[in-house]
């Protein structure tokens, strides 16, 4: 099939905008990244020791290095690195000249620091109106839980998602993604260029707060809306749904398949594939409900005629007639997915220290992507960025001396 | 009717989303203000309004489907709000008509139908850039418009499964586990938002319309990253493990006091233990010094985890977050909606507005916007999710300036209808226990 034409136009959707990244660790990374993704040229700033996250495997052959970060690597593809101690009164000053150029200042500090340092919004924007500042916080910038620590596992459990998942005899189950703090960096992203839009339109920027708690808490919007209609709280469900079969993960020859069998004809469809015509007019099994109460005996009349069949024929042969089934890929499984590798997604970026690292692609493809680069040295642009502000040399050789900078 | 003073305030979207990724993707963007009009089916509604028998009697008010079921689910009312909705049967002459002069006027066009129902429709990427050059086009399919699996069927879990997710999920030597939570769907629409902006935003420099070819596949891998990249490197993908993560011992979901409660505690470092420990003093196994490193506490994991499950059950998950959080070692009580609901900390942000409703009455719906940008004032809803055809005067009237007569003339022929055309219901709701929601296809077949 043909690649349209119009999925990929040479220009950049965010070319001219500049964005100055005080983040570390996952959310505010990630933000950045998406910037620097569609085109805006992203500034960050590390600590003198480096964004934690350089510590953070994936590693090559599980060899920890602070440069061959696979995280790190990731989150921070395209970006230009900085290196100033902001804890320092010099340090915060060139955070404060490196925000006069800049349309965006992306910031993940505790709440009250950016004052404290004198980099909070009031302070960037009193001679810059335009600016917009989004900062990042664990569960945003007030109330009761504003100091609480966090880590992806807190965020899955606060907000609703680990009650609904997992075994109802067991303990609740997270999904080991950074899925909280990369729906907060995509909100960071998209409310801060809902903001950069209203710019154009009246000269003013934007204070916005993000909360990766609250990112975590849109995925709950149905089920709140649920509680608040009818006082229904979701429980975990196990490896069954109790409202429908097959809802389910069965075995295979060579795996796992995954069956959504919902409408009547597909789990005739379905019972026929398996050579058990019997079921698929049974009249005990119209319904989700009813099949729910015989999910031992359709899942037996299934298991024979799955374990004869390779995952990747089970999924061709539902697919073919209109039946949702799927395979719960493993990530090797996934790097070779003929549907992505058709699509171009994966992408090989030199890495200056690992050399070429396969990646994933964009959520989203807008505009060229070939020209992200990949991620930056520990300080690897202090100079350029720093003499882009009329930090020149003398002054940066003093700035590095009393190691204000790196 | 939009406020001027936000954000989205002038960008005119057409909205032809169901279902949750999509109708996701226009709230977050009608909520920062956006003038998003939605366009139903008369004859296939939006999904969301009640379709399949995976969608129990809890999504209705006092769980009573009433007169209209359509205009009472929660599914729908809680992702349409602050847009303008009518219906316009697309597979007519005279629909197609009217739509394509909507487009001429359009800023964007979103859908999330399969792959291949656009161009079925004669609205294809070509054919709607060509109606209008400057229009952002922003198809949200499962698989993306080409490739070998474009046609396929993509519901929440699928895409869920083929982006990895639950391969990772499950208890240790446990089979893979689908959440049931069909959490692609917002994920997707989130990112949708961002799409949409990101697309605006090219078109605002070069005046050159767009089409973005959305899969909801792409956006969960590109959130799969870290197993990815460990199996680009090192050939491997990572087995099952709970709640554990290699990196941070312990790390887990611990059993409380009351019946069904839990907590998640994370120890992410040396020093992170030594605060954990000193908030257990009595419990003389932690405080060896062989467990100061994480390589000591990774060799008796499951020993530790069975330690700190014994002491977090003898307390509330609230004692045992307040004590392990005032020591600077994060913990979180596992919250139902329920307890989100009722959490103070959730209270004094300020995330749920009322929105009265002309079949529910008022009800509380997640609204976070305000919050965000700190002031609850200017992002005040202005409009409830729109009943089937409520705002179709509105919609054929004033946006397409038909007069009576042809209004009525479309509702004789079902171009445009009152009330739904089909019964929207394809099997009887089920009765079942107020325990569960069910999880919804994110495409509708067409």
């Amino acid at each position: 099939m043909a690649v349209p034409q119009q999925q990929r136009p040479a220009a950049r959707p965010l070319a001219g905008l500049r964005v100055l990244d005080l983040t570390r660790r996952v959310a505010g990374p990630y933000a950045g990244q998406l910037f620097a993704e569609y085109g805006a040229d992203v500034v960050k700033i590390e600590p003198l020791d480096g964004d934690p996250a350089r510590q953070c495997g994936p590693f090559p052959d599980d060899r920890p290095d602070p440069e061959a970060s696979g995280l790190f690597a990731h989150l921070n593809l395209g970006k230009r690195s900085v290196v100033i101690d902001v804890g320092r009164p010099d340090g915060a000053d060139l955070v404060r000249r490196l925000a006069r150029t800049a349309d965006v200042v992306l910031e993940d500090f505790r709440p009250g620091q950016a004052a404290a340092l004198g980099l909070d919004y009031e302070r960037l924007s009193a001679d810059h109106e335009r600016l917009i500042y989004c900062a990042l916080s664990n569960f945003g910038q007030t109330g009761p839980y504003r100091d609480y620590e966090a880590t992806e596992i807190t965020f899955q459990a606060m907000s609703g998602f680990m009650a609904g998942s997992g075994d109802p005899a067991r303990e609740p189950l997270w999904i080991p993604l950074f899925l909280a703090q990369q729906l907060a960096g995509a909100f960071a992203y998209l409310t801060t260029l809902a903001a950069e839009h209203a710019v154009h339109l009246t000269g003013r920027g934007s204070y916005v707060d993000v909360s990766v708690h609250e990112a975590m808490l849109e995925l709950q919007d149905l089920m709140i809306t649920a509680y608040s209609y009818s006082g229904s709280v979701r429980q975990r469900l196990g490896y069954r749904r109790d409202t429908n079969h097959p809802s389910t993960i069965l075995p295979c020859r060579d795996g796992y398949v995954v069956l959504l069998v919902v409408f009547p004809k597909d789990f005739a469809e379905l019972m026929r594939l398996a050579g058990r015509e019997d079921l698929a007019r049974d009249p005990r099994m119209r319904t989700g409900p009813e099949r729910a109460q015989h999910a031992d005996e359709i899942d037996a009349a299934l298991l024979p005629w799955l374990r004869q069949h390779t995952a990747d024929e089970i999924y061709r042969v539902c697919q073919q007639r209109r039946i949702p089934v799927s395979i719960p890929l493993t990530a090797e499984q996934i790097l070779v997915s003929p549907q992505l590798v058709a699509r171009g997604f994966f992408r090989t970026v030199e890495h200056p220290a690992i050399g070429a690292i396969t990646h994933p692609g964009p959520p989203f493809r807008v505009g060229d992507h070939s020209r992200v680069g990949g991620a930056p040295r520990l300080g690897a642009h202090t100079d350029e960025a720093l003499g882009d502000v009329g930090v020149e040399q003398p002054e940066r050789e003093a700035l590095r001396a009393s190691g204000v900078i790196a | 009717m939009t406020d001027a003073s936000m954000p989205l305030s002038g960008v005119w979207i057409l909205d032809l989303t169901q279902v949750w990724a999509g109708p996701k993707c226009t709230q977050i963007l009608a909520d920062l203000g956006a003038e998003v009009v939605k366009v139903e089916s008369p004859r296939r509604t939006d999904p969301a309004r009640g379709t399949t028998n995976l969608l129990g009697l809890e999504r209705y008010p006092d769980r009573d489907r009433g007169a209209k079921p359509h205009n009472r689910s929660g599914y729908f009312n809680a992702m349409n709000r602050n847009k303008v909705g009518g219906n316009l049967d697309l597979r007519t002459v005279e629909g197609l008509e009217q739509f394509r002069k909507l487009v001429v006027r359009a800023d964007v066009v979103v859908d999330n139908f399969s792959a291949g129902v656009m161009d079925r429709l004669g609205l294809g990427p070509d054919a709607l850039l060509e109606l209008n050059p400057s229009l952002v086009v922003v198809s949200m399919s499962g698989f993306g418009s080409y490739g070998p699996d474009s046609g396929f069927l993509a519901w929440a879990e699928t895409i869920e499964a083929m982006g990895g997710l639950p391969a990772l999920t499950g208890y240790e030597h446990g089979p893979p586990m689908l959440t049931f939570q069909a959490a692609s769907d917002p994920i997707a629409g989130i990112f949708g938002a961002a799409a949409v902006l990101t697309a605006l935003r090219q078109v605002r420099a070069t005046g050159v319309g767009l089409y973005v070819d959305l899969a909801q596949l792409e956006v969960l891998v590109s959130l799969n990253s870290t197993a990815l990249l460990d199996a680009a490197m090192n050939h491997r993908s990572p087995g099952r493990l709970g709640n554990a993560d290699p990196s941070m011992v312990p790390h887990g979901c611990y059993p409380c006091r009351e019946p069904d409660t839990w907590v998640s505690v994370a120890v992410r470092s040396n020093e992170d233990w030594d605060r954990f420990r000193r908030c257990l003093p009595d419990i003389a196994e932690l405080q060896g010094s062989d467990l100061e490193t994480l390589d000591g506490r990774r060799r008796r994991r499951h020993e530790l985890d069975d330690l700190i499950g014994g002491w977090t059950s003898k307390r509330s998950a609230d004692e045992v977050q307040a004590t392990l959080q005032a020591a600077g070692v994060p913990a979180g009580r596992v919250m139902t909606v329920r307890d989100v609901v009722a959490d103070p900390h959730v209270r004094s942000r300020d995330l749920f507005q009322t929105i009265g409703h002309s079949e529910v009455g008022d009800y509380p719906y997640y609204y976070p916007v305000g919050a965000r940008f700190g002031d609850r004032a200017r992002f005040r809803p202005y409009k409830p999710a729109p009943t089937f055809g409520e705002d179709n005067r509105i919609f054929l009237g004033e946006i397409l300036g038909l007069d009576a007569a042809r209004i009525e003339a479309f509702y004789q022929a079902g171009v445009a209808s009152v009330d739904p055309l089909e019964d929207v219901l394809i099997d009887a709701p089920p009765l079942q226990p107020a325990t569960t929601t069910g999880t919804v296809p994110s495409h509708e077949q067409q």
